[in-house]
C-alpha cells in the first residue's frame, strides 16, 4: 500500500468520523487504502479520546476500526488483537448482538498476556455478562479486573472498574456493597469517564440517603453534589437523560420531592415526544414517578391510568407494565423506594435474559 | 441426580445422560415451582459438569448459560444455587484455560458459600482456589485460601483427592514461610492419599508429595518418588503426566545442584507414540523452556511452575489436554 502522509490520514479519519456507520462501511469496502492497520489504530485512538464525554460517538469510531480489523489478517492485527476484541465485543453488545460479542472475547482468550490485557478482557466479559443478566458472574469478573488493573499499575482504570461495580451492586439492590465501594473511591482522582463517575456518584447518593443507618445525610449530599458537578462534562443526549433520571431519584430519596418530580415529568414528556418511544425506559420512569409520589404521600392514580392505557408492543412489555401497576399497588405502606428498585431489577433482568430490546450500557 | 453425581468421574457419558434425565423429570414438577427450579439448577449443574468431564466444553457452556436464567440474584436470595453455579462454571473455565475468569468465578462462589455459612462447600472452594492459585503462580493466595482451615481439618468432610492435593500443594508452597506448617500439611496430605480410589490420581499425588518433600530438603526420598511415578506414567504412555513429572524431576535436580539430564528426559518423551505429533513437540518445548529459564537464573521451582503452566495452557487452548479437572 502506498504510504499516506499524516495530513491525508487525518483527513481520512475526519471524513470517516463524519459518516454514518453504514456510509463508513461502504467507504471502507470501496477503498483498499482505508483498510489498513494504521487507520484502524488511529480510529481506536480517536474512539478512546471521545470516550470520556461522547460514549456513543466513541463506540461508532471503535466500530469502524473493528470493521477494518476484521478485514485484515490475524498476523497484521497482531498486538492490538486483545484490545480490538474487547472493543468489538462492546460494539456488538451495543448492537444487541450478544452472541457475537461473546465470540469476539472468546477468540482472544488465548492471546491475553499480562495483567493489563487480562483486566481489560475480564472487564469486557463482565459487562457482557451484565447485559445478559448474569449478575453474579459480572460481579466476580469486575472484582478480579479491578485487582488486575491495580497490579498493572493502572489506578484510574481500577477506579473505573470500581465505579462499574457500584452501579452493578446498586442495580442488584446490594446497597451496602455499593456504598462501601463508593466510599473507597478516591474522589480527588481525575475521572477517566465523567459520565460513569457521575452515574456512580448519583447512584451512591440515592443509596446513602436510603440506608441512613450506614451514612450521614451530609455524605449523601456530597455524593449528589459530586454527581451534579460532573454532568456538564457529558454531551451525549441519551447519557444526559440517564444522569438527570438518577439525579431525580437521589433528590427524591433525599426528600426534595418537588424538584425530583419536575425532572421526572420533564423526562417522561421528552420520551413521549420522541419519534420512537423507548417503552421500557418510559415504563421504568413511570415506576420511579409512582414511587416518588407515594413517598410524598401524593396521588398516583393518573400515572396508573396513563401506564395502563399504553398499548405495549410486545407481550413482555405488557408483562412489565402489569408488574409495575400491580407491584406498586401492592407496595402500599412498605418501603416504596426499595420496592421500586427490586421491581426495576426484576424487569431489567427479565429483558436481558430473554434478549429483549433494552438500551445497552454505553461502556466502550 | 445422586447416581449422576456418583458416576461423574468414572463414567462421565453415563453421568451426562442421567443428569439430562434428571433435568427432564425436574421440568415436569409443576405443583411446586420453587422445588422445580431448585431441582433444575442442581440437575443442570450436574449435567454441565458431566459434559465438562467428557470434554464436551461447548455443551457444558450452553448448559451453564441456560442454568443462569433460573437463578435469582436478589440480595440474600438463592445463594446456595448461585454459588453452585459459579463454581461449576469456574471449573469449566479452568479446563478451557481461562484462568483469570475461573479465579473470578471461584472467588464469587467462595463468597456466596461463606455468606450462607456452608462451611463444607466454603472449604471445598478454598481448596480449589489454592490449586488454581498454585497454577497461576500466586503463592500468597495458596496460604490465604488454606490457612483458615488448618486447625479444623478433620472435622470437615471433603473430596479426598482435592483435600490431599491441596494439602500437598500447601506443603510445597508454605516451606519458605513456615516449615512446621509445611510438615503438618505434608503429613495430612499423605494420610489423605489413602482414600483416593483412582490409580492415576494417586500417582499424581505421589509426584506432588515428592515435590513437597524436595522443597523441604528431603532430596533422596523426593527423587525416588518422582522417578518411580515418572517411570509408571511412561509405561502407561501418559504423555502429559510424563512431561509434568519430568519438569518436577528437572527442578529437583537443579535445586539439589545435580546435572538436570534433560536429554535423557526428552528422549523418553520422544519414545512415546501420540495421535497428535504436536503434543510431543509441546512436551519437549516445555522442558526446553524450563532449561532456558533456569539458565537465565530463575529459581528452579519457579521455572518448573511457569513451564508447567505454559504447557497445560497451550494444551488447553489447542484442545489437546486429555484430563479435565477431576471435580465432581
Amino acid at each position: 500500500m502506498r504510504r499516506r502522509s499524516r495530513r491525508s490520514i487525518n483527513a481520512l479519519i475526519d471524513e470517516l468520523a463524519s459518516l454514518s456507520p453504514r456510509a463508513a462501511a461502504e467507504r471502507i469496502n470501496d477503498d483498499p487504502e482505508v483498510r489498513s492497520l494504521e487507520i484502524a489504530r488511529r480510529l481506536i485512538d480517536r474512539s478512546a479520546a471521545a470516550r470520556p464525554e461522547r460514549p456513543y460517538e466513541s463506540a461508532n469510531l471503535g466500530s469502524m476500526a473493528l470493521y477494518i480489523l476484521e478485514l485484515l489478517s490475524s498476523e497484521e492485527v497482531g498486538s492490538v488483537a486483545v484490545e480490538a476484541s474487547c472493543m468489538l465485543a462492546h460494539v456488538r453488545r451495543r448492537e444487541r448482538d450478544l452472541s457475537r460479542a461473546e465470540l469476539a472475547l472468546q477468540s482472544a482468550a488465548h492471546l491475553v498476556a499480562g495483567p493489563e490485557d487480562s483486566a481489560h478482557h475480564l472487564r469486557s466479559f463482565a459487562i457482557l455478562r451484565w447485559d445478559q443478566g448474569r449478575c453474579d458472574e459480572a460481579v466476580g469478573l469486575l472484582i478480579r479486573a479491578e485487582r488486575l488493573f491495580r497490579d498493572a499499575g493502572l489506578p484510574r482504570e481500577a477506579s473505573t472498574t470500581t465505579q462499574l461495580l457500584v452501579l452493578l451492586y446498586a442495580e442488584m439492590g446490594e446497597g451496602p456493597e455499593a456504598i462501601g465501594l463508593f466510599k473507597q473511591l478516591d474522589q480527588a482522582e481525575p475521572t477517566v469517564r465523567p459520565w460513569l463517575s457521575a452515574r456512580s456518584a448519583l447512584v451512591a447518593a440515592f443509596w446513602l440517603a436510603h440506608l441512613s443507618d450506614l451514612a450521614q445525610p451530609e455524605e449523601a449530599l456530597a455524593a449528589l453534589a459530586k454527581g451534579i458537578s460532573l454532568i456538564p462534562l457529558v454531551q451525549d443526549p441519551d447519557e444526559l437523560l440517564e444522569l438527570e433520571w438518577l439525579r431525580a431519584r437521589s433528590l427524591g430519596r433525599l426528600g426534595h420531592h418537588e424538584e425530583a418530580e419536575c425532572i421526572l415529568v420533564a423526562l417522561r414528556q421528552r420520551l413521549s415526544l420522541a419519534e420512537i418511544r423507548d417503552e421500557l425506559t418510559y415504563c421504568l420512569l413511570t415506576l420511579d414517578l409512582i414511587a416518588l409520589r407515594k413517598a410524598a404521600g401524593k396521588e398516583t392514580q393518573d400515572l396508573f391510568e396513563d401506564l395502563g392505557a399504553l398499548p405495549p408492543s410486545t407481550p413482555q412489555m405488557q408483562l412489565s407494565t402489569d408488574a409495575v401497576l400491580l407491584g406498586t399497588d401492592l407496595s402500599e405502606g412498605s418501603d416504596v423506594w426499595g420496592f421500586a428498585g427490586s421491581m426495576r431489577f426484576i424487569i431489567l433482568r427479565a429483558f436481558r435474559i430473554h434478549g429483549l430490546p433494552i438500551v445497552p450500557f454505553p461502556f466502550a | 441426580m445422586l447416581r449422576a453425581a456418583n458416576f461423574q468421574l468414572t463414567r462421565p457419558d453415563e453421568a451426562a445422560c442421567l443428569a439430562d434425565l434428571a433435568i427432564s423429570i425436574a421440568e415436569r414438577i409443576q405443583d411446586d415451582l420453587d422445588r422445580q427450579r431448585s431441582a433444575l439448577v442442581q440437575a443442570r449443574c450436574l449435567s454441565a459438569n458431566a459434559y465438562r468431564l467428557a470434554r464436551l466444553f461447548e455443551m457444558a457452556d450452553q448448559t451453564c448459560s441456560r442454568t443462569s436464567e433460573l437463578l435469582d440474584p436478589m440480595p440474600g436470595y438463592d445463594e446456595a444455587h448461585r454459588a453452585l453455579y459459579c463454581r461449576t462454571l469456574a471449573i469449566l473455565r479452568w479446563d478451557q484455560g481461562r484462568l483469570d475468569e475461573a479465579l473470578a468465578l471461584l472467588r464469587q462462589a467462595w463468597g456466596l458459600f461463606r455468606h450462607i455459612k456452608d462451611r463444607a462447600e466454603w472449604k471445598t472452594c478454598s481448596l480449589l482456589l489454592a490449586l488454581l492459585y498454585e497454577e497461576m503462580g500466586i503463592p500468597e493466595g495458596i496460604t490465604a485460601a488454606i490457612g483458615p482451615f488448618l486447625g479444623e481439618w478433620s472435622e470437615l468432610r471433603c473430596r479426598p483427592w482435592l483435600a490431599s492435593r491441596a494439602m500437598l500443594t500447601f506443603a510445597a508452597a508454605a516451606v519458605p514461610a513456615d516449615r512446621l506448617f509445611a510438615l503438618f500439611a505434608l503429613d495430612e496430605g499423605v494420610r489423605l492419599q489413602g482414600n483416593v480410589p483412582d490409580t492415576h490420581e494417586q500417582l499424581r499425588l505421589f509426584a506432588l508429595e515428592g515435590r513437597a518433600r524436595a522443597r523441604l530438603g528431603f532430596f533422596d526420598e523426593a527423587v525416588q518418588m518422582i522417578e518411580a511415578v515418572r517411570r509408571q506414567f511412561l509405561r502407561d504412555g501418559r504423555l502429559v503426566d510424563v512431561t509434568l513429572s519430568s519438569l518436577d524431576l528437572l527442578a529437583l535436580r537443579v535445586a539439589a545442584s545435580q546435572q538436570p539430564g534433560v536429554d535423557e528426559l526428552s528422549g523418553d518423551i520422544e519414545s512415546l507414540s501420540q495421535p497428535h505429533p504436536v503434543s510431543l513437540e509441546l512436551s519437549s518445548a516445555a522442558l526446553d523452556r524450563f532449561v532456558s529459564w533456569v539458565a537465565g537464573d530463575e529459581e528452579p521451582w519457579v521455572a518448573q511452575r511457569v513451564a508447567a503452566t505454559w504447557y497445560l495452557q497451550t494444551l488447553r487452548f489447542r484442545s489437546l489436554h486429555p484430563c479435565p479437572i477431576p471435580f465432581a
